[in-house]
């Protein structure tokens, strides 16, 4: 049996995986979780698969993966030959990726609380969430305006890694949680840049570039 | 030595730009072709643009309304010279005409039509919006390279107030310590800061746009040519400058100039 992945079309984090699996051209068979209204994520068949009650998950084989951070770094070290997408021979290199990979759970707890709360009516201090998701928004803004200085489009270097695949929606998405982009130009730059990405995929809410669509479907 | 930027043009003039004026609402840089962005705008009438930049890249900037049925312009797309919304694909030309209703592809729309359009013009590196001047822009051409913009919370006047007292750095790295610099030349829209030592020479260019009460986006702007670990300096500069200009208690009008923990 080949990978299965435990979705959820809504969440930003599960499309984390279809992304890169897309980018990658593995396949895999979707398990689709009711995660609203069913609220299944959070019920025992599902919490005996991840006892946190999160999605996505992951399953290959013996392996079960619950975090979409290690699902990337997981698939990029599994299915990448070319070995870009998650390097790991330079240090340097692996402990930045690292460094953006944690970075992305501080969008998820921030903007992607904030979503999650205009969406699907979740119960939070949403000004408090925006304020944070706006500070967490300037530090990417920040790091992504020097890259820009040195001529590299994405968070590590001149190609993308699971780095930026791991930041990619929670940033993409945070308009639906009342967090615009309108402070951000290089943030804009660089999430165009990664919609430019031959193979990359919609999810609702991100949408691919007009000019990478056929004319017929315009 | 920088390249010095080209001020000699009387430099920057005490115009009345009022709410005729021109307001800076992004660097030429940072809005590519086929770009679509919101601009908002603090006047008496607050404005909530969409300003876009199309294929052939002209820019245009119009309310952030669709005729149709009110969606934001900014969700939109460019299809070639023109702005398509993201709700039912209406489609308007760079004078706000609306072109093309895909639900009705054999109708030429009719001409009463048309999105809410502003003046949008692209000088020197940065796009300026008016709601009626005639005019560009009343700076010099100045030559510079934009480093980035900056939205900070507080107001332009206060801003204004802490750039004169501030030091920036005239190196990348570090290497030497931030040195005074003082505003030589100001206007409405815009100043022009200065840090000369013997080794450098250094002029910031900043524009402001007021975006909401209490919210600024500085437009800076370089000397051109500066290396790329300056230029990360002075990015890193702009950051401690927010954070100094947002972490001011009291200052709006007892502002004291000496404060010492001003500088960045
Ligand atoms: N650390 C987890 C967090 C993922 C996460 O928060 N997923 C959301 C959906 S996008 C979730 O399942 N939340 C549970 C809930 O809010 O009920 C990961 O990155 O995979
Ligand atoms: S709201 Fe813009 S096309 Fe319908």
């Amino acid at each position: 049996m080949g990978l299965q992945l435990y979705d959820y079309i809504l969440s930003g984090s599960a499309y984390k995986a279809r992304l890169l699996m897309a980018l990658l051209g593995v396949d895999y068979q979707p398990v689709a979780i009711d995660f609203h209204p069913g609220g299944e994520h959070k019920k025992p068949d599902f919490l005996a698969i991840n006892p946190a009650g999160t999605l996505p998950v992951l399953v290959d084989g013996d392996l079960t993966l619950c975090d979409s951070q290690a699902i990337l770094a997981y698939l990029a070290q599994k299915f990448d030959p070319t070995d870009t997408w998650f390097p790991t021979r330079d240090p340097g290199v692996t402990g930045r990726i690292l460094q953006w990979l944690a970075f992305a759970g501080r969008l998820t707890d921030t903007a992607g609380a904030a979503r999650l709360h205009d969406m699907l009516g979740r119960p939070l201090n949403i000004e408090k969430a925006r304020t944070n998701a706006h500070m967490v928004l300037r530090e990417l803004e920040a790091h992504l305006t020097e890259q820009g200085f040195r001529g590299d489009n994405f968070l590590t270097g001149s190609n993308p890694t699971i780095a930026d695949i791991a930041c990619f929606p929670y940033t993409a998405l945070s308009p639906d949680g009342g967090i615009d982009h309108d402070d951000y130009p290089a943030i804009r730059k660089w999430l165009v840049a990664i919609r430019r990405l031959p193979g990359f995929i919609e999810m609702p809410g991100i949408h691919r570039l007009h000019d990478m669509r056929d004319e017929a479907d315009a | 030595m920088y390249g010095l930027l080209k001020l000699m043009n009387a430099g920057l003039t005490e115009n009345d730009q009022g709410s005729d004026g021109w307001v800076p609402v992004v660097l030429s840089a940072d809005l590519p072709v086929a770009g679509v962005m919101r601009a908002q705008i603090d006047a008496t009438q607050p404005l909530d643009l969409v300003v876009w930049r199309s294929r052939s890249g002209q820019v245009s900037a119009f309310d952030n309304r669709c005729p149709h049925r009110g969606m934001r312009l900014s969700f939109g797309f460019v299809r070639g010279e023109r702005l398509s919304c993201i709700y039912h694909g209406w489609q308007y030309g760079e004078d706000g005409a609306c072109r093309h209703i895909p639900a009705h592809p054999d109708m030429t729309p009719p001409a009463s039509i048309g999105a809410n359009t502003y003046l949008c013009r692209e000088y020197d590196g940065v796009i300026w919006i008016s709601q009626n001047a005639d005019n560009p822009p009343d700076l010099p051409t100045f030559g510079g390279q934009g480093l980035r913009s900056l939205s900070v919370n507080r107001d332009e006047a206060d801003l204004r107030k802490l750039l004169a007292e501030t030091c920036i750095p005239l190196s990348g790295a570090g290497e030497t310590a931030p040195a005074e610099a003082s505003i030589i030349a100001e206007n409405q829209t815009s100043l022009v800061l200065e840090s000369t030592t013997e080794a450098a020479s250094l002029q910031l260019m900043i524009h402001f746009q007021k975006v909401t009460p209490g919210k600024t986006m500085l437009h800076i702007q370089t000397n051109p040519d500066l290396p790329v670990d300056l230029r990360i300096s002075l990015s890193r500069w702009a950051e401690r400058f927010r954070w100094s200009a947002e972490n001011m208690g009291t200052m709006v009008n007892s502002w004291d100039a000496s404060a010492g923990e001003m500088r960045p």
